[in-house]
């Protein structure tokens, strides 16, 4: 039969038995009608198939659909929802849309906790470094930049068992004088445990040459060395170090201070510009709120491409 | 351009569940009957068609109206037959055969009508089983759902000028199989 079909008005043939053409183009088709048995057969097959297919004519019950729904566990949680639970959506929309904020928040609270601890971390590790070779000054370590350890740099000076040596005095007066100094100037740390923890940083070369005096001065008074490298740990820039050492006459740090910032690896600068400069805790909790956003609104404009997806595939 | 909702669509959408009722109810029939065309077998149309709803009710909020409630409808159930077709093989049997194999005879002038038109549905039923799913679909929307071409390509996702082609082609190869199943048939239509 398909070689009889006349292609020219096959394809409006649906649109004619559907009353759908225009009325010239419905014209021209019913001509080629009156003339052509082939193409009466193919519209009446066309009614046919129509008649056979069209719902009001099929003998098929149709189950009661609208009671299956009541029926469903879905619809009557959400039926026992208030309304204004839906302002967003139904029922499982409401839920998606809470399951979609637990995720947020917790991917809010993870990335601000991992940032937290990362720009605790360094910190800690550089820490490390320092301390090992300078097991005698576990004191320093814990030390803070409290007046109570200043007090015993700068007691020392007056202490009586200070020592005589002129030079020795004005070592500890430089060391004791640069301390204050820098106290004053030095903003009050945001969080306090951080820059506790940071002071020992710069103390490598510091303590390189607090060794050296503590070990100067170990050969006159064994009582202060102590005082004198808490005190000297605290604040003491690594710039005045030279001034120092030249002032104590003893073997300068110099060739000490490599091996120093070597056990302490490149953190120390890194330190020293960080506490001279905004806190590093203080870019880290911002670098974490920063991540923290970009995740949650990845999360937010996944979710809406996916939900708007569904919708336009009807998935 | 998006149309004004149903007031029963914008309850819905706030959880109206009668709302919903009542939207399944209007349109049940022509869903089914599209599943039932689609699936060719009455308990995968039923299961066709309850998960189609429930798709329905779970993507309603993000309906806009951009087009008609009947067309995004169809979409639904649309995409989600021909996803159920492309998964598995469907094991076919005819009315026709089990009528054979039960020996059921005609024996009046208005039973053989009956046979026939029986006959004649179950030869289109199985002759649009026969169909490869995309053309299956176009002739379902058109014959079933009785959607124009811009609605059908609107659900299909594709141009007006595919689905005139798609329709004429799924036409012939309708009338092919028809006419191998019984070369009498448009004597009998």
């Amino acid at each position: 039969m398909s070689d009889t079909i006349h292609e020219a008005f096959f394809e409006y043939l649906d649109e004619y038995a559907e009353g759908q053409l225009p009325p010239e183009d419905a014209a021209r088709v019913e001509a080629h009608l009156a003339d052509c048995a082939e193409c009466r057969r193919w519209l009446e097959m066309l009614r046919a198939q129509k008649a056979t297919f069209d719902p009001k004519n099929a003998p098929e019950p149709v189950p009661d659909l609208a009671a299956w729904v009541a029926a469903q566990d879905w619809i009557r949680e959400a039926d026992a929802l208030p309304v204004a639970a839906f302002a967003k959506g139904n029922g499982k929309a409401l839920r998606m849309n809470r399951a979609a904020s637990v995720a947020a928040a917790l991917i809010l609270v993870v990335g601000l906790g991992a940032i937290g601890v990362l720009s605790l971390h360094p910190f800690s590790a550089s820490k490390a470094a320092p301390m090992a070779p300078m097991a005698m000054d576990s004191a320093a370590a814990t030390e803070t930049t409290d007046t109570t350890a200043e007090a015993p740099m700068l007691s020392a000076l007056y202490a009586e068992d200070a020592p005589e040596d002129p030079e020795m005095k004005y070592a500890l007066r430089t060391l004791a004088d640069d301390e204050a100094a820098e106290d004053t100037e030095e903003e009050p740390p945001a969080a306090g445990m951080a820059l506790t923890e940071e002071e020992p940083e710069p103390a490598p070369q510091t303590k390189e040459a607090d060794a050296a005096v503590q070990n100067s001065v170990l050969a006159t008074d064994g009582g202060a060395p102590r005082d004198m490298t808490a005190g000297a740990g605290e604040d003491k820039p690594a710039e005045d170090l030279p001034a120092a050492s030249d002032a104590l006459s003893v073997e300068t740090t110099t060739d000490a201070e490599p091996s120093a910032s070597d056990a302490l690896t490149e953190e120390a600068p890194a330190v020293h510009g960080a506490r001279r400069d905004a806190p590093p805790r203080r870019s880290g909790l911002w670098l974490a709120v920063l991540v923290a956003v970009i995740g949650v609104a990845a999360l937010v404009v996944w979710r809406v491409r996916k939900a708007r997806e569904e919708a336009g595939q009807g998935k | 351009m998006a149309q004004p909702l149903d007031i029963r669509v914008i309850r819905a959408q706030k959880g109206d569940t009668a709302a919903f009722e009542d939207l399944v109810r209007e349109h049940q029939t022509r869903l089914y009957h599209t599943c039932l065309r689609m699936m060719a077998n009455p308990d995968d149309a039923r299961d066709m068609a309850q998960e189609i709803l429930v798709k329905v009710w779970r993507n309603l909020p993000a309906f806009k109206g951009e087009s008609s409630l009947s067309t995004w409808l169809y979409r639904i159930a649309m995409n989600t037959c021909l996803d159920e077709l492309r998964r598995r093989k469907k094991a076919k049997q005819t009315s026709m055969e089990a009528l054979a194999e039960s020996g059921w005879e005609p024996t009046d002038p208005e039973a053989e009508r009956l046979l026939d038109r029986s006959l004649n549905r179950e030869l289109l039923h199985r002759a649009l089983d026969e169909l490869p799913e995309d053309f299956r679909a176009v002739v379902v929307l058109r014959d079933v759902d009785g959607l124009a071409y811009e609605e059908i390509a609107e659900v299909l996702a594709c141009p007006i000028g595919t689905v005139r082609s798609r329709l004429n082609r799924a036409r012939k190869m309708l009338a092919k199989t028809l006419l191998e199943m019984e070369p009498n048939f448009l004597d009998r239509v």
